[in-house]
């Protein structure tokens, strides 16, 4: 069951690097229309289907509390993805037309992008480290440092 | 405003409380404890509020809110007496605080028992877990929740895969779908009988559908599917009593097209919707549409096959129907508004600022159309003027506006706007941008003070109505929440938590006045469009319209508002009611309204040519 907790985690990774991939398809397609993003916005449900697996496997693999909550955590930043989506258009944004407070509350879309990067690379260190039998105090260690 | 910061409020008490948990006994934690507590507090001031608009805005919250201040206040009264909450009361305020995000996003209006145990139950299936000392009942626990939870979202993964044909009548409500529950038991008329009259056209027109790549007057160029190689299509400009007669050819590449009449009020069979009022005409194909001119106003037309894609590509002109044939004692322009992919953007034909010299003491009317998906903000700068009609229905003694006032003009509607033409020149201003729009007469460019939007729910004179009492009452709870769009999970736009073509239709019957209620949850406008009928505008956020009558065929709901509207069911057929931001009705947000004893022919689903959306 580790070693599945490594794969998955894994998996998780490639999925966010696709997602990251998939937000180039729609910036640099021509004409640009909106449905150059329907694989973006279809990848951000993959991330949340693996990570949910990914969870579920954490947990099968008896780590730690901590590693299962990082594990889960990019669930709640995809889901900041949709909401700082939705709250540019709450303020005004749309589609066509965003600018001034709509667009800097949506810009931060790309920052919370590599939070999410960043969190499903540390779930991949977390996971070789608990696979490969080191002691759970390390690996809280290294969540720590990946958190900060 | 408020569902913006409630949904901020949500996620980030979820992410306190859950890392509150985590960080217990930590010095950090008791900060970050201090931040749920407070963060909760504020949520509980938020969904107060949102309660006071309306019912429909609160019991989703209200199941994790309540429960979440009650932990609040158990690990606010541990605090104050310096002690660390016990450990099962931060992991139930943690899993609640996720819980409130799951039920934002999952459940929303209406609260079912099967969303609620969806959402609880993982936790209590834990908490089992937990308490259970034998390992085969722990495992059975598990394999429960699991396979329950598993089961649930396959049925509703499969459930929403449109089948290979789906029709709106009796066979329809087989198929699982309801927007396609069908009413006909008894033999009924079919839609494909409910059509114009046959006697001989007064006015004929041919529109013929193809691709082309169309030079704007600034010399860009935009690859468009076009009616007759142009954008905007034809203006098919007739006269009350005419009988008219218009034929569609289709000469696009691979893709059909219909013609649909937005705010002209035709028999169904006139509608132009593929797949409940016809099929899509396929490439070499005709369709021939009769319909009697009778209510003079602006209207559009467009393609309603594909339309998300078809109506942002060109496939849109306008229609006006002028009240008598003598010359006429105005200027009279029609300005339809659009948007392309290419960013480029015409008013009228163009894309640059048009200029166009109109005699001093000229009766001028101008027909400003909205044929995006957003909201367009027009201003008239150099004289004073009136809206004197609004989606094609004249307005009783409008009052004298300046351009002081914008007009806010949403996806689909039409404004008409007259003035006398004044010495100076007169200034059409779309989106705040002086570069474009169109100039009329000389002189210079007039100002365009800041302004403030017009309120139509407060302009001109009221005068009663027409409605006593209604025979039918429906709500209609718009929003936006996870769902599986024809087998694929996605941020759907959903109606009374629903999606095409699981949305029951409003079933009505011929001569019933019918009231509906429409309540937007979402974060984004949904300007709502009835095909077939004008609304009556009752109230707004629970104050009625002060203002003339308002008799709309698009209404925009911007976030957090109710409106109640009502309209005479005088036109039978199964027609479409949907979002007019039309990336919003592909993503799910379409219903029917089918009157009882009608039928249609037509289908939709994978082996068909027709895609409505
Ligand atoms: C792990 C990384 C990312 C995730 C999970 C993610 C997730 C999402 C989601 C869920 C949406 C749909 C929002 C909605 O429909 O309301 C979206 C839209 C979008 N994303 Fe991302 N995103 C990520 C990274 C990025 C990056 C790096 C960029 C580019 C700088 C980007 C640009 C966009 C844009 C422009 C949209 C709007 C597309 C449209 O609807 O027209 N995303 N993203
Ligand atoms: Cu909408």
């Amino acid at each position: 069951m580790r070693k599945a907790f490594v794969i998955t985690s894994a998996i998780v990774l490639a999925v966010v690097l696709t997602q990251f991939y998939l937000a180039g398809v729609g910036a640099f397609s021509r004409p640009a229309t909106a449905d150059a993003w329907d694989g973006h916005r279809i990848g951000a449900m993959a991330i949340m289907a693996v990570v949910l697996l990914n969870t579920v496997v954490a947990a099968l693999a008896r780590a730690d509390g901590r590693t299962i909550a990082f594990a889960a955590l990019p669930i709640g930043l995809v889901i900041l993805q949709f909401v700082l989506n939705a709250m540019s258009n709450g303020l005004g944004g749309s589609q066509d037309d965003r600018t001034g407070m709509p667009l800097y509350f949506v810009a931060l879309h790309a920052v919370n992008g590599l939070v999410v990067m960043g969190a499903a690379a540390t779930g991949l260190r977390n996971a070789r480290r608990f696979a490969s039998g080191a002691a759970a105090g390390s690996a809280t260690e290294a969540q720590r440092a990946g958190a900060a | 405003m408020l569902l913006v910061l409630d949904l901020l409020l949500v996620v980030v008490a979820g992410g306190l409380w859950v890392a509150a948990w985590q960080l217990r006994g930590a010095t950090a934690g008791a900060a970050v404890l201090i931040a749920a507590v407070l963060t909760t507090a504020a949520r509980v001031t938020v969904v107060a509020l949102l309660g006071g608009a309306g019912w429909w805005f609160v019991p989703d919250r209200l199941v994790t809110v309540v429960p979440l201040t009650l932990l609040s206040g158990v690990v606010g009264v541990a605090m104050v007496r310096r002690r660390t909450p016990p450990v099962p009361v931060m992991i139930a305020a943690a899993y609640v605080a996720v819980a409130g995000i799951a039920m934002q996003f999952l459940v929303g209006y209406p609260v079912t028992v099967g969303a609620v145990a969806a959402v609880f139950g993982p936790g209590v299936a834990a908490l089992l877990v937990w308490r259970l000392s034998a390992r085969t009942a722990r495992v059975a626990v598990v394999a429960t929740t699991a396979v329950a939870l598993l089961a649930a979202g396959v049925t509703a993964a499969v459930g929403s895969r449109l089948p290979d044909r789906l029709d709106h009548n009796t066979h329809g409500a087989d198929s699982g779908h309801a927007a396609h529950g069908g009413s006909a038991a008894a033999p009924g008329v079919s839609i494909a009988d409910l059509r114009g009259p046959s006697r001989a056209p007064t006015r004929k027109f041919t529109l013929t559908a193809r691709a082309a790549t169309v030079t704007l007057p600034s010399g860009a160029k935009v690859d468009a599917w076009t009616f007759d190689g142009r954008l905007p299509g034809p203006e098919l400009r007739v006269t009350q009593g005419d009988m008219v007669e218009v034929t569609l050819r289709n000469e696009l590449p691979g893709i059909g097209v219909t013609l649909h009449w937005h705010g002209y009020d035709v028999p169904a069979g006139e509608d132009g919707v593929a797949g409940v009022t016809q099929d899509a005409v396929p490439p070499g194909g005709t369709f021939t549409y009769r319909f009697e001119a009778k209510d003079v106003g602006s209207y559009w037309y467009h393609s309603h096959e594909m339309s998300s894609e078809a109506v942002r590509k060109g496939l849109y002109g306008t229609l006006v129907v002028t009240p008598d044939r003598t010359e006429p004692a105005e200027t009279d322009i029609t300005l339809p508004v659009h948007r392309f992919d290419t960013g480029a953007m015409i008013l009228g034909g163009s894309d640059r600022r048009e200029t166009r010299d109109v005699p001093a003491g000229r009766r001028v009317r101008l027909r400003l159309v909205n044929t995006d998906n957003n909201a367009h903000r027009v201003a008239v700068g150099g004289t004073p003027y009136t809206v004197s009609a609004i989606d094609g229905r004249d307005l009783n003694a409008p009052t004298v506006l300046t351009a002081a006032t914008t007009l806010r003009l949403p996806a689909g509607g039409r404004y008409d706007v007259v003035f006398t033409m004044p010495a100076g020149a007169v200034h059409v201003m779309v989106d705040g941008r002086e570069s474009d729009g169109l100039l009329l007469g000389t002189g210079a460019m007039p100002a365009h003070p800041a302004g403030t939007d017009l309120d139509i729910t407060r302009y001109g004179t009221p005068a009663p109505g027409p409605f006593g009492r209604y025979d039918k009452d429906y709500t209609l709870v718009l929003d936006r929440l996870v769902r599986f769009l024809d087998g694929v999970p996605s941020y759907a736009y959903t109606v009374n938590g629903g999606v095409y073509p699981d949305i029951p239709p409003l079933m009505v019957d011929r001569g019933d006045a019918v009231r509906t209620t429409v309540v937007n949850r979402g974060t984004e406008s949904h300007p709502m469009h009835l095909h077939g009928h004008h609304v009556l505008v009752l109230s707004r956020n629970g104050r009625p319209v002060t203002g003339s009558p308002l008799w709309l065929d698009t209404f925009d709901v911007l976030p957090g508002e109710v409106w109640q509207v009502a309209f005479r069911a005088d036109n039978p057929g199964i027609w479409l009611d949907h979002c007019h931001n039309l990336p919003h009705a592909k993503q799910g947000m379409v219903l029917h309204v089918a009157y009882r004893g009608v039928t249609s022919p037509f289908t939709v689903g994978r082996r068909t040519p027709n895609h409505p959306e």
